[in-house]
């Protein structure tokens, strides 16, 4: 994750409107990724993007000078998911049912199979495997979700997750225990495919 | 089985490399001697390897150039619709303001005619006691006196009443002399009259968000949001005077000229002076500067609460 320059929060701090897009354009790109991750499609992953950057010119206020503008900007992001979540229920999609409606507009998820698939690069069996991990990572609970992106994508060790987070260390490893669980069994035939560990 | 439950709880951490080497050889040593364990590490570890190759789409060039845009543009709709609901809570609190002066008043003319009906002096009673009366200034009035105190209670309840919707704080007319104020985005004259820094950005805001987002067609509305701007930007340098700070100052001189140029627009199908405006309001980060302007007076007034 980038680090922000030294002045850039004091001049955020003075509301300098500059560094408020500074602060945008270098983390932009940090943010939407860990956006998709937790939302696992473009349009709410924009979406809680900008959130994240409103929450945070909001509430610059409260950003501890000695603190990492980009932590911040992530637990923002975590809260603002997991929150996101409460108010709405997950939504599976399902690659038969939009075979059998082609009328339905198509979801986030099923333009980016469509665009995979018309990659020449992309077979269709690898846009399906996307389609299923996304899924997967569906099925699991805004916490576990949250939990496991962070550890597995964005690198955070346990102890980085527990304090963004506010939870207990032993809460960590039992939301990550869960969500392998969880992945494990949804993926049990792709986990074959990439055999034994070495 | 039974000592599996403690290292289940470090399959994650030995997973992903946490687990420290003192743990690490206990872990392992319990590894070499439970298949069950063996095989829930192997699994997850495949698992991990699986989620490894999931792949996350790059929106495109073309969405991160516009990033910056669609974000200032929600920050604006958003801080919009903050300012009709506020606006919407004043008026329903004004709206229960005038309600409880009516009951007041209404109490008061009942408790007045009340008193004179029941407790006047009956026309049998003896001259002497009306005399009395009479002599006693203050305690019974003339009947005529009624709609004099009536209009005293109204007058007085007026003048009590809280100023108007969108009067400026500080004006000091009445509500009757001043000139009628006009609805919807673009303010009054009453506004107008004010050098309050605060609901001349708010002002100045509107009037952007309508004439950048309004209907090419509809020329009324574009003919009242130009002589809007020209009275804004008439107003623009005593708000300059009023203010002792120095970003307001800039900011409020930065809106004075795109007002100008808004007040100088010949029709409002100039589409090209039109998308002039709007992309050196973008440029700028007009909007966004007056939002953190608002905001900053919000903080400031929080911290005085």
């Amino acid at each position: 994750m980038r680090e922000q320059s030294p002045q850039l929060v004091e001049r955020l701090r003075a509301g300098e409107p500059a560094a408020f897009r500074e602060m945008v354009e270098c983390y932009q790109r940090d943010i939407y990724a860990l956006a998709y991750d937790l939302c696992g499609n473009h349009h709410d992953a924009e979406d809680l993007s900008q959130e994240v950057f409103i929450k945070a010119f909001r509430g610059i206020g409260n950003f501890r000078a000695d603190a990492k503008l980009g932590s911040w900007l992530y637990r923002i992001a975590m809260n603002a998911h997991i929150d996101s979540k409460r108010r709405k229920p997950v939504q599976l999609v399902s690659i038969d049912a939009y075979a059998s409606d082609p009328e339905e507009p198509a979801s986030d998820r099923m333009a980016e199979l469509a665009a995979a698939e018309a990659r020449p690069d992309q077979s269709a069996g690898a846009a399906r495997f996307q389609v299923d991990v996304e899924n997967a990572l569906g099925v699991l609970s805004a916490q576990e979700r949250t939990v496991f992106v962070l550890r597995h994508y964005h690198d955070m060790k346990i102890g980085e997750i527990s304090e963004s987070l506010s939870i207990a260390e032993g809460t960590v490893k039992s939301l990550l225990f869960r969500s392998m669980r969880k992945l494990r069994d949804r993926l049990s035939h792709y986990r074959d495919e990439v055999g034994d560990p070495a | 089985m039974t000592t599996c439950g403690r290292y289940r709880s470090w399959l994650v951490e030995a997973l992903y490399g946490e687990l420290d080497p003192a743990r690490r050889a206990v872990f392992e040593a319990h590894l070499s001697e439970c298949g069950e364990c063996a095989a829930m590490l192997n699994e997850f570890q495949r698992t991990a390897r699986v989620m490894s190759r999931r792949q996350r789409p790059d929106p495109g060039p073309e969405f991160w150039d516009g990033y910056w845009n669609r974000l200032e543009e929600r920050v604006a709709r958003e801080d919009s619709i903050v300012v009709d609901a506020s606006r919407f809570a004043r008026r329903r609190s004004l709206g229960s303001w005038g309600y409880r002066v009516a009951a007041v008043v209404a109490l008061l003319a009942a408790g007045a005619w009340i008193g004179r009906t029941m407790w006047a002096p009956s026309p049998d009673a003896p001259m002497i006691a009306s005399t009395q009366v009479d002599s006693t200034p203050g305690q019974v009035r003339e009947p005529t006196d009624d709609a004099v105190d009536s209009q005293d209670v109204a007058q007085t309840t007026r003048e009590q009443a809280p100023a108007a919707i969108d009067a400026p704080p500080t004006d000091p007319r009445p509500r009757e002399s001043a000139p009628p104020e006009e609805s919807g985005t673009t303010g009054g004259p009453a506004v107008l009259a004010s050098t309050d820094a605060g609901r001349y950005l708010e002002r100045s805001q509107l009037l952007l968000l309508a004439v950048l987002n309004g209907d090419p067609a509809d020329s009324s509305a574009f003919d009242t949001q130009r002589q809007r701007a020209g009275e804004l930007m008439r107003v623009a340098s005593s708000v300059r005077e009023a203010s002792d700070d120095r970003r307001v100052q800039d900011l409020v001189a930065q809106l004075e000229m795109i007002l100008r140029e808004i007040a100088h627009l010949e029709q409002s199908s100039d589409v090209e002076a039109v998308e002039l405006i709007r992309s050196r309001v973008d440029r700028e980060g007009v909007l966004l500067r007056i939002n953190m302007e608002q905001m900053r007076s919000e903080s400031a007034r929080g911290a005085i609460d």
